[in-house]
């Protein structure tokens, strides 16, 4: 028992340091890449000796350093929100994607364009949480009816009958009031447009969720054993899940606002962390934030290599890598 | 030897059944000249006549003949098609939740139309004929990916599994598209994804004509609705009954298949009409085939229809894609099914 324990910590002190080392490659591609190449040397002095008058650290400074740090929040928080959630509702299956909140988020959004179209980022998001908290309501409504039971596959089938639904509404809001290409544009995935202003507004929320989350990954470990042992050892479950939902439609919600719903990275992340350093989320909730960033900033640099100059919308790379991978979860057993 | 009472329930029950058939043909009519009159420019009753009897202004008999009949015509169609592919399939996989959309069958024939139509703009003479084998292709090939992707040996695969995994590929699919089209310019992307959402607008007679033939299916059917009762039957009882159960259920999915490509070919990947529909059918005229796929395709075709004039009246003058309203119909209708049917 102790040797695996210390086994555990062991490897995820290695996968951690692993996965940071991959981070720093990848920020330093991410900046490099694009219709300009950008030598390394300039993105140091971007970063430390500004220099306006030099064309390429201003587009370091204004486009491609806001887009690789909005790819690295928007994956933390995406992952975290799919981490908290496996672990609250003890569903494999369980994140922001599959069971419908991002597109309720995206419904916010659209609302707010229709609504209040001069409103600011910070007023924009509150549309968003709205958005997602709806649609929250809605699972857990809808899968506390009937024989549902626990059934992760049901939950999972509900969850994209709420998303088709809420789909249709945002196209709809979107033919009906002429915001059809900004809300194209969200749908994609839209890092590719980010402006320095929107990922600095971002990033008090994405912090906020994140540090929320942190604080609760001792308690929706205990959570994760079942409501039964949770409780048997002085956890008061109906707050760890209520504060568990709030951390992830401050997370999901902030993270659609930015970058649209960008699908599978709740989903995938927590499992592939779990599997290396098994189950005890005061682990896996650090890791999960960590790999979350790696993977969309890989994914957005696949995502605008793959078609030169054009940008392919980041949120179809992610797909292309989760959908395998819930094909396998859904199959399996 | 039946008793009366028996024959007299008989009888009564098929006076139901063409009661329920009449009352929707009698819906779908009026639907049909409501369709007729709504537009930008507002036709009358009167005008619409004069216009079927080769009277009417030459604007009228272009806005009758080559704008609204088309589009009322396909729509009619599209949603028979679909609802009898979706009887099908609900029947050989014994699964209420089966149809070609939530199977991923019309996703795969969409993306096939898609590829075909970047690859075939040089040569139009023959495109739009063709466009149905593309898809059937797409959509035959989608479907072997998703049995043998739910398909565990030696067990029986669950229905909401088996839902699950096409819904999955449904949304692969949906990346390969977007990766697909973000090539296209502006106005080649608007028409595509207008297509890809779904919609009956911009048709002209010659695709009605192209899906005509695949509809031929429908009768087939009907005329082969004992062997759709049989598949139904458990298998051991439809053996017991001298039924060769596994050609006949590959013809009927082959065919179920090809029919979903052709509509989606026309109408683009509209969901739930074929999940939809046949539950009405069979909770109107129950679960024989001969009365579950007429009325499914009366459903089918009312409701799609219905749901075109929605589309088109509701923010005019600019319409909405049939796709959206269809799924804002459909999706709170598959949330019932999902709430109801027994734990699986």
């Amino acid at each position: 028992m102790q040797t695996q324990a210390h086994n555990y910590f062991l490897r995820t002190c290695l996968s951690t340091a692993i996965v940071v080392v991959m981070i720093v490659g990848a920020f330093v591609l991410s900046v490099n890449i694009g219709a300009k190449q950008i030598a390394p040397e300039i993105i140091w002095k971007a970063l430390f000796e500004y220099d306006v008058t030099d064309s390429n650290q201003v587009i370091v400074r204004t486009l491609r350093l806001p887009r690789t740090v909005t790819a690295l929040a928007v994956g933390a928080s995406f992952a975290a929100s799919g981490a908290l959630m496996q672990a609250a509702t003890r569903n494999p299956m369980a994140s922001p994607s599959v069971l419908g909140i991002n597109a309720g988020a995206a419904l916010g959004l659209a609302l707010a364009m229709v609504v209040h179209p001069a409103a600011g980022f910070n007023e924009t998001v509150l549309f968003s949480f709205a958005g997602a908290a709806v649609a929250s309501v809605f699972i857990f409504g809808i899968g506390s009816m009937g024989s549902f039971g626990s059934s992760p596959v049901r939950l999972a089938l509900t969850g994209t009958a709420i998303a088709a639904l809420f789909n249709a509404f945002s196209q709809a809001l979107a033919v009906a009031f002429k915001i059809s290409q900004d809300l194209t544009f969200w749908n994609a995935g839209g890092i590719s447009g980010v402006r320095p202003e929107q990922a600095a507004l971002l990033l008090p929320w994405t912090v906020a969720g994140l540090l929320l989350a942190l604080a609760l990954s001792k308690s929706v470990t205990l959570l994760s054993l079942g409501d039964e042992v949770a409780v048997g050892l002085g956890g008061k479950t109906a707050w760890i899940r209520l504060l568990a939902c709030v951390a992830v439609l401050l997370l999901a919600g902030s993270a659609v606002a930015v970058a649209g719903p960008i699908g599978f990275v709740g989903l995938i992340v927590p499992h592939a962390v779990c599997a290396v350093i098994g189950s005890d989320y005061r682990r896996v909730i650090p890791l999960t934030i960590v790999s979350g960033g790696l993977l969309v900033l890989l994914a957005d640099i696949v995502a605008r290599s793959i078609n030169p100059p054009f940008e392919t919308p980041v949120g179809a790379v992610t797909s292309l890598i989760g959908v395998p991978f819930f094909i396998y979860l859904a199959t399996k057993k | 030897m039946r008793s009366t009472k028996q024959r007299e329930e008989k009888k009564q029950s098929l006076a139901q059944f063409f009661g329920i058939l009449a009352i929707m043909a009698i819906l779908l009519v009026l639907l049909f000249f409501v369709s007729l009159q709504a537009g930008y420019t507002k036709l009358s009753l009167s005008e619409i006549l004069a216009v079927f009897l080769g009277k009417g202004s030459r604007e009228q008999q272009l806005i009758v003949y080559q704008f609204r009949l088309v589009r009322i015509v396909l729509a009619i169609l599209v949603g028979a098609g679909l609802a009898v592919s979706g009887t099908i399939f609900q029947t050989i996989s014994k699964n209420a939740l089966a149809s070609p959309d939530l199977l991923g069958v019309n996703a795969g024939a969409g993306i096939s139309v898609l590829i075909f139509t970047f690859f075939e703009s040089s040569q139009k003479a023959f495109g739009i004929l063709v466009l149905p084998f593309a898809a059937l292709v797409g959509a035959l090939l989608t479907a072997l990916l998703i049995y043998a992707l739910a398909n565990k040996k030696g067990r029986p695969i669950s229905p909401m599994r088996l839902v699950l995994v096409g819904i999955s590929v449904t949304s692969g699919i949906h990346a390969l598209d977007m990766i697909l089209t973000v090539r296209l310019s502006p106005e080649q992307y608007n028409s595509v994804n207008t297509w890809l959402i779904g919609s009956v607008y911009g048709n002209s007679w010659k695709h009605v004509l192209v899906l005509l033939p695949w509809l031929c299916i429908v009768p087939f059917f009907v005329y082969r609705a004992s062997m759709l009762n049989l598949l139904h039957l458990s298998d051991g009882v439809a053996i017991g009954l001298g039924s060769s159960l596994g050609r006949s259920r590959l013809v009927a999915l082959i065919l179920a298949t090809a029919l979903a490509a052709a509509c989606v070919a026309v109408g683009g990947t509209i969901g739930f009409i074929g999940l939809v529909c046949p539950h009405l059918a069979k909770s109107l005229v129950g679960p024989n085939h001969a009365r579950s796929i007429p009325a499914a395709a009366l459903t089918g075709a009312v409701l799609l229809l219905a749901a075109d004039l929605v589309a088109r009246t509701i923010i005019a003058p600019k319409e909405l894609l049939l796709g959206i309203v269809v799924s804002l119909i459909g999706a709170p209708y598959f949330l019932y099914i999902l709430i109801t049917s027994k734990k699986g």
